[in-house]
C-alpha cells in the first residue's frame, strides 16, 4: 500500500495542509497535483480523491492532495478565499511537489468540478504541466452560480418557511459587502464574480499540453468547434462517462469511481511519451 | 496562547493507518483532550469546516484536541465495503467507530499525556462518542451534535416514520407559494415518493410470492429483530444515557428543524420522560430555533457556539484566552 502522508506547507503567508502519496514501486519521474471541488462538494467526494490517488501511486506515480487555503486543513478563513487564491494556492502545490520529489520530470493537474477550473488555470500559467485532466468540469460559471443560489433558496426556505431574497438581492447583498450562505460557507462577491466569467472551452493553453476533459452523467455534450483554433493548438480528448455524481449527497457511498478511474489510466496510459 | 497543530498518523488496532490534526496547546492547565469523530461519510474538517470552529472553542479552554478520521473516512487508510449510506449509518449506529477512537484515546494517552477526555460529533459522530463512553471511564463528557436515537430502518418502518415527520415538518410550509417551487427540486419528495412506490411494489409482489429484493439483508449481532421493530429506539442509546446518569455530562444539540430531533422527541423524550427527569441534572439538551441538521447557516452555528461555550464553563473550563494563536508544525 502506498504510503500517504499528511504535512503543511507554506504559500506566501498562510499554511496548506497537502497529502502526498508516495509510490512504492515502479516508481516514475511524474507527478500529479490534485484540484478539489468547491465547497461541501469536497467533502463529498473526498474518498473517491483519495481513491485515486492511492490508485496513480500504486501505478508508480507521485500525488500530492492539498486543500485550498480557507478550506479543508489549510489556514486561513474560507470568505478570503477566491478563485485566483486556489490558483496561486495550486500553483504552489505544483512548485512543492518539485521541490519535495527532486527527481520529477513531469507534473500533471487533476480536478473535479470547480476544481477542474482552478487545474486549467494553472495549467495555462505553469511552465511545468505536461497534462491536464479535468473530471465533471464546469463549463460555463454562470450555470453554476445559479447552482449556488438554488441551495441558498432551498436554507432560506427551512430558515424563514419563504424565500426572501432572490437572485437579483443576493447579488445586491454580496455587491454591498456582505456574504451569502451557500450550505453553510459564505460566498463573497469578488468569489463570486470570478466564478461567474469563468468560460472553460474559451480558454487557450500552451500546445505541449495534453488535456483530457470527461463529461459525467447526462451533463451537455461540449462541442469544440467554437474554438476551432484550440482544437488545432492542443491535443484534447473529451470523454462522456456514466458514473454516479459522487460529489453530491446520494444514497449510495462514493468510495470510487471505477469506470472514470479506467478511462482516466487508458488515457494516461495512451499519452505516455 | 500558543497551540501547535500537527497532522498526525497513528496505527489502529488493525494496523490501518489513521490520520487526524493535533491541536497541543504549549501550556496546559489539564490533561484533558478533545476528540472530534467524523459526522456521517464526511471528513474530520466536519461539514461547512463547523469541527474547526468547535475545536477552537476548545483549545480556547486548554484543551487538547483530536480530529479524528476513523478507518474508511477522509484521509485514513481503510475501505468502507457497504453499498449503501443507511448501510454504512446502521453500523455506525451500532458501534462500528468504536475501536477506532478508543486506540485514539490510548494514542493520546499513551503518547501525549491526556487523561481525561470529552469526546463528541455531529451525527455519526455523536453516536460513536457515546457508544465508546459506554464503557471508557476516561471519557468524562459526551457533546453529541445531531445524536440519532432511532435506528437506521427498512421498508415500512422507515416509511410510516418518514411519513411521520415529513407531514410534521411541512405543515407550516404549504400554503407558502415559493414553497412549491422549491418542493419539486427537493429530495425529500423524491425519497417520500420512492418510499411509497418501494412499499406498494413489495406489497403486490409478495402476494403474488414472488421475492424481490433490492436491498442487501444485514446481518444485526447486538439488537434483535423483536427489538428493532417494536422499539423505535436504539436500545444501546437508552442505555448509554441511563448509565451517564450517575457521574458523566452529557451535552445535546438540535436543531429544531432536525428530523432527528423529531425522533428525540417521539422515541426518548416522550415515553422515558419520568427516568429522563433523574438524569436531568448531568444531561443538558438544547434545541437551536429553525435550525436544520447541518447547523447551516451562521447565526445557527453562532448559538451552538455559545450553549457549547456555557456548557464547558459549567464544568469548570473557563477561556484563559480570546485569541488563540495557532503555530502549524511543518
Amino acid at each position: 500500500m502506498p504510503s500517504a502522508q499528511p504535512f503543511f506547507f507554506r504559500n506566501n503567508r498562510y499554511h496548506l495542509y497537502g497529502v502526498l502519496y508516495e509510490p512504492i514501486e515502479n516508481v516514475r519521474k511524474e507527478g500529479f497535483v490534485f484540484c478539489d471541488a468547491f465547497a461541501e462538494e469536497k467533502l463529498w467526494s473526498q474518498r473517491v480523491m483519495v481513491a485515486f490517488a492511492t490508485l496513480l501511486a500504486k501505478r508508480g506515480y507521485w500525488v500530492l492532495r492539498f486543500d485550498y487555503m480557507g478550506n479543508g486543513e489549510s489556514e486561513g478563513d474560507f470568505e478570503r478565499s477566491t478563485l485566483s487564491t486556489m490558483i496561486s494556492d495550486c500553483r504552489c502545490a505544483v512548485h512543492t511537489l518539485l521541490r519535495t520529489v527532486g527527481s520529477l520530470r513531469k507534473v500533471n493537474v487533476l480536478g473535479l468540478r470547480l476544481g477542474a477550473t482552478v487545474a486549467a488555470h494553472a495549467a495555462r500559467m505553469e511552465q511545468n504541466i505536461d497534462k491536464l485532466i479535468m473530471w465533471a468540469p464546469l463549463i460555463d460559471g454562470k450555470e453554476y452560480t445559479k447552482e449556488l443560489f438554488r441551495i441558498n433558496f432551498a436554507t432560506q426556505l427551512i430558515a424563514y418557511k419563504r424565500i426572501l431574497y432572490n437572485s437579483r438581492d443576493l447579488v445586491e447583498k454580496m455587491k454591498s459587502g456582505e456574504t451569502v450562505n451557500v450550505d453553510g460557507y459564505e460566498i463573497t462577491y469578488e468569489l463570486y464574480s470570478e466564478i461567474l466569467s469563468q468560460n472553460l472551452i474559451s480558454l487557450s493553453f500552451p500546445e505541449k499540453i495534453a488535456i483530457l476533459m470527461c463529461i459525467i452523467g447526462k451533463e451537455k455534450r461540449i462541442d469544440l468547434n467554437q474554438n476551432r483554433e484550440q482544437q488545432l493548438k492542443s491535443s484534447w480528448t473529451i470523454l462522456n462517462i456514466e458514473e454516479k455524481f459522487f460529489w453530491k449527497d446520494s444514497k449510495y457511498i462514493a468510495q470510487a469511481a471505477n469506470e472514470l478511474f479506467q478511462k482516466t489510466i487508458c488515457w494516461l496510459n495512451g499519452n505516455d511519451h | 496562547m500558543i497551540t501547535e497543530i500537527t497532522p498526525v498518523v497513528f496505527e489502529n488496532r488493525n494496523k490501518v493507518k489513521l490520520v487526524g490534526t493535533l491541536y497541543k496547546p504549549k501550556i496546559t492547565k489539564n490533561k484533558h483532550a478533545l476528540i472530534l469523530i467524523n459526522p456521517g461519510v464526511k471528513g474530520r474538517v466536519g461539514p461547512q469546516r463547523l469541527y474547526i470552529k468547535i475545536a477552537n472553542l476548545f483549545v480556547a479552554r486548554g484543551f487538547g484536541v483530536l480530529r479524528l478520521d476513523a478507518a474508511g473516512l477522509g484521509d485514513s487508510e481503510g475501505i468502507i465495503r457497504e453499498e449503501l449510506t443507511r448501510e454504512f449509518f446502521l453500523s455506525v449506529e451500532q458501534g462500528r467507530l468504536v475501536n477506532d477512537v478508543e486506540d485514539a484515546i490510548d494514542w493520546l494517552s499513551n503518547k501525549h499525556g491526556f487523561s481525561n477526555y470529552i469526546i463528541g460529533g455531529l451525527c455519526g459522530g455523536a453516536i460513536s462518542a457515546l457508544l465508546t463512553a459506554f464503557t471508557n471511564y476516561q471519557v468524562k463528557a459526551i457533546l453529541g451534535l445531531g445524536l440519532p436515537v432511532s435506528m437506521e430502518k427498512d421498508g415500512f418502518d422507515n416509511l410510516k416514520n418518514f411519513v411521520s415527520w415529513y407531514i410534521n415538518f411541512y405543515k407550516s410550509r404549504i400554503f407558502h407559494g415559493s414553497f412549491w417551487h422549491i418542493k419539486l427540486l427537493n429530495k425529500n419528495t423524491y425519497q417520500l415518493l420512492l418510499l411509497v412506490l418501494d412499499h406498494i411494489v413489495k406489497k403486490i409482489w409478495k402476494k403474488t410470492k414472488i421475492f424481490i429484493s433490492t436491498k442487501k439483508t444485514i446481518s444485526i449481532k447486538t439488537i434483535s429483530e423483536k427489538n428493532l421493530k417494536k422499539n423505535e429506539i436504539n436500545p444501546l442509546v437508552l442505555e448509554a444515557l441511563r448509565k451517564f446518569s450517575k457521574n458523566r455530562k452529557v451535552l445535546l444539540i438540535y436543531g429544531e428543524n432536525d428530523k432527528l430531533y423529531w425522533e428525540l422527541k417521539e422515541y426518548v423524550l416522550k415515553k422515558y420522560f419520568k427516568e429522563l427527569i433523574l438524569l436531568d441534572k448531568n444531561v443538558d439538551i438544547h434545541i437551536i430555533k429553525n435550525a436544520n441538521h447541518e447547523v447551516t447557516l451562521q447565526e445557527w452555528k453562532e448559538k451552538m457556539f455559545i450553549i457549547i461555550s456555557e456548557w464547558l464553563e459549567s464544568l469548570g473550563f473557563d477561556q484563559l484566552n480570546k485569541n488563540n494563536e495557532y503555530v502549524y508544525v511543518q
